[in-house]
């Protein structure tokens, strides 16, 4: 009997071992390796395949791994949170990178940028607009932007001709948005004056309240510049929720409630909308003929709004994980990914139409492939992105989860304006005593 | 009237089915359509069918292996779990001890702890034993959710086959485990198959563990397949597309095993 179940162990184990060595090995030799995590999506998947080049001039080899955008945090929170040292380089966005540098994941890279034999001038010159200050947390730079999606005003350049507005001269602020929406907006011919986010699922919705909230100088800070979250009482918070409420339930599409940035795009493409408020990583998609029947015919504007950084900005950038035992090569990588070479190669590949570095907009190769409308309303943009939009605690997640909760509840006319921001003020209040 | 009441039920019935199909439809025709026509208002009923988002995803070499490692993760896994699962299911069946019952009870609960409250410890272990980004850590991990699944189905199934079987194959000269491979497995194949398909369909959409325990060697389909959704928009034809390939498997593996729920009502001893 005995001898039964030691047959039995042994051929569990056997098995296991013969798996084992069916399953591809991760290599090994005494070159360094650095293993880098990053978000999939159509700029880092490009990223991934200039890595061999940096292996060519570093020696230095770099595992890649991609994630999807989906499990993201999950995949942080166990592959980083246990302090198991699986990655020496990770993506950091603007959504998660309060969480990376409270748990101290990550480390701040200001040694590295402030040694000039590790960092030539001319890779910091780059970023122009204060992106670089605008990511400091406590005065240090914990991440390095290899992409800014600064948001602007898409538009439909033949429906503003019909409308009898000036094609070369769009709304350039919100109250402009307003007024050409009401005549852009003929439901008769199945045409909507204005798209935005509407659903509240991933708390899309808010990313369109905060957009405009920032324009009407909104910032997560009372006014001596301390951090504060229940903002949603205040003036600048009111005047948005009216503009959005007017903009979303008068002039844009009927179940609008439902639609995220995936039916935005579709109903811009289709040409069933006149104007659209969102992130410039979108606006390339509007130009590609295969998929669009409005290519050819968008317009782009880089709204004006209150203050310097009025621009709802989704940096994703590179930082050097905490736990790594290659700072230096680390630190190689990040300024590899993130050097001017690699941007220009990203924007002219189409994948990085939004780059964190201005420079990349400059270059004659980028500045003949795209339309210089969208360069130059990117430019502009750019140079005022806040990449502190959504509130950079812990609870970030769930306060942008209660403004959802709100603009859903108006959206669908069960609460009015000022009923459903105060109860998500209220909410708010309770998700930071918590 | 009752001619009538019958046609009205007919009718009825292919609504439901061809409402339920209705979503599997949209996925083909969007697979089959540029992204200019996938969206179009009114939805495009004729079309041009094209093969490009099929040629697009069939091309990209990331998604392929991903294909091939959720093939072989599952196939592992399914296999794995019949071997195990039928020997402890027999063993819950047959014996009734304390000890036995308690270990079934051990099995299901395991089931019913989330995924999440594992990940890390696994992740830990798995890291020491330098098992992540490695078929055998996927084998191991879905096992766990498919092998308390398959065991309860099997002592259940073992439970409906009368033991009177097995003692005439004793009387006739078979050990327990030759009874149970000859006679009892036999008469067991619809509740094989069935647990073998719920076992594939589990283990081939499993999400959450391959994203936390694999890594670029062993990525598999379900996640390949969200590379398609970005924050600069999603990629509906190939998305569709890989959609109806990933279905593939499940649907000829679902077909294959299908065979075995019918033989199994006529083969082995019960005549």
């Amino acid at each position: 009997m005995k001898k039964r179940v030691l047959v039995s162990i042994a051929a569990v184990a056997a098995s296991v071992l013969v798996l084992s060595g069916c399953a591809p090995s991760g290599g090994g030799g005494s070159e360094k390796t650095l293993n880098l995590l990053m978000v999939q999506s159509p700029s880092t998947t490009r990223l991934k395949t200039l890595v061999p080049e940096f292996t060519k001039e570093t020696g230095i080899k770099v595992n890649v791994d991609l994630v999807p955008q989906a499990g993201m945090q999950a995949k942080y929170n166990v592959s980083l949170g246990s302090g198991a040292g699986q990655y020496d380089v990770v993506e950091a966005v603007s959504t998660n990178l309060s969480q990376l540098t409270a748990s101290k994941w990550i480390k701040p890279l200001n040694s590295y940028l402030d040694d000039k034999s590790q960092t030539p001038s001319s890779y910091t010159s780059g970023f122009k607009g204060g992106v670089l200050d605008s990511l400091a947390i406590d005065g240090k730079t914990y991440t390095i932007p290899f992409e800014v999606g600064a948001d602007m005003l898409y538009y439909n350049k033949d429906m503003f001709t019909a409308a009898g507005l000036d094609p070369d001269n769009p709304p350039t602020t919100l109250t402009e948005v307003l007024s050409a929406a009401k005549k852009l907006n003929k439901p008769e011919i199945g045409q909507a004056g204005f798209l935005a986010r509407g659903t509240r699922q991933g708390n899309e919705n808010s990313f369109s309240w905060i957009m405009m909230w920032l324009l009407n100088g909104g910032r997560w800070e009372d006014a001596k510049g301390k951090p504060k979250y229940d903002v949603l009482d205040e003036e600048a918070a009111r005047k948005t929720t009216d503009q959005y409420a007017t903009l979303m339930t008068k002039y844009a599409p009927s179940g609008v409630g439902n639609y995220g940035f995936v039916e935005d795009q579709a109903a811009m493409q289709q040409g069933k909308a006149a104007m659209w408020l969102d992130g410039a990583t979108l606006g390339p998609s509007l130009e590609d003929k295969s998929a669009s029947k409005i290519a050819g015919h968008v317009g782009y504007a880089a709204l004006k709004g209150e203050g310097g950084n009025y621009i709802a900005g989704a940096v994703s950038g590179l930082s050097v994980v905490d736990t790594t035992k290659n700072d230096k090569e680390a630190w190689q990588l990040v300024q590899y990914l993130t050097s001017k070479k690699v941007g220009i190669d990203q924007a002219l590949a189409g994948v990085g139409g939004t780059p964190g570095r201005t420079d990349v907009l400059t270059d004659p190769g980028v500045q003949k492939l795209y339309d210089p409308a969208y360069l130059a309303a990117l430019s502009e943009s750019i140079k005022h992105v806040n990449p502190e939009y959504s509130p950079v605690i812990p609870q970030g997640t769930e306060i942008r989860g209660a403004i959802s909760v709100a603009l859903s509840k108006i959206l669908s006319g069960q609460a009015s304006n000022e009923a459903a921001m105060n109860e998500a003020n209220q909410e708010i209040l309770k998700i930071l005593k918590k | 009237m009752r001619r009538s009441l019958r046609a009205v039920r007919i009718a009825l019935t292919y609504v439901i089915v061809l409402g339920s199909l209705l979503p599997l439809l949209w996925l083909l025709t969007t697979s089959l359509k540029t992204a200019r026509d996938a969206f179009s208002m009114p939805p495009a009923l004729f079309f041009l069918p094209t093969f490009e988002n099929y040629l697009a995803v069939l091309n990209q070499s990331d998604f392929l292996a991903a294909y091939v490692n959720s093939i072989i993760v599952v196939i592992a896994t399914v296999l794995f779990s019949l071997v195990f699962g039928i020997s402890a299911g027999y063993t819950i069946a047959r014996h009734n001890g304390r000890a036995t019952r308690a270990m079934g009870l051990w099995i299901i609960l395991v089931r019913m702890a989330p995924a999440m409250g594992f990940a890390l410890p696994i992740y830990l272990m798995f890291k020491v034993l330098g098992l992540l980004d490695t078929y055998p850590a996927l084998v191991l991990v879905y096992m766990t959710l498919t092998l308390p699944f398959v065991t309860w189905i099997m002592a259940g199934y073992f439970r409906s086959i009368p033991i009177e079987l097995e003692e005439a194959a004793r009387v006739d000269g078979c050990t327990r485990v030759t009874a149970l491979f000859r006679v009892v497995v036999p008469a067991s194949w619809p509740g094989i198959a069935t647990a073998a398909i719920f076992a594939f369909i589990m283990a081939w959409n499993e999400f959450f563990y391959p994203l936390v325990l694999s890594g670029r060697n062993t990525q598999t389909a379900p996640l390949a397949i969200q590379g398609f959704i970005s924050d600069s928009g999603t990629n509906w034809g190939g998305l569709s597309a890989a959609s109806i390939l990933i279905i593939l498997p499940v649907l000829v593996f679902t077909i294959f095993t299908q065979k075995g729920l019918v033989r199994g009502l006529t083969a082995g001893s019960i005549k």
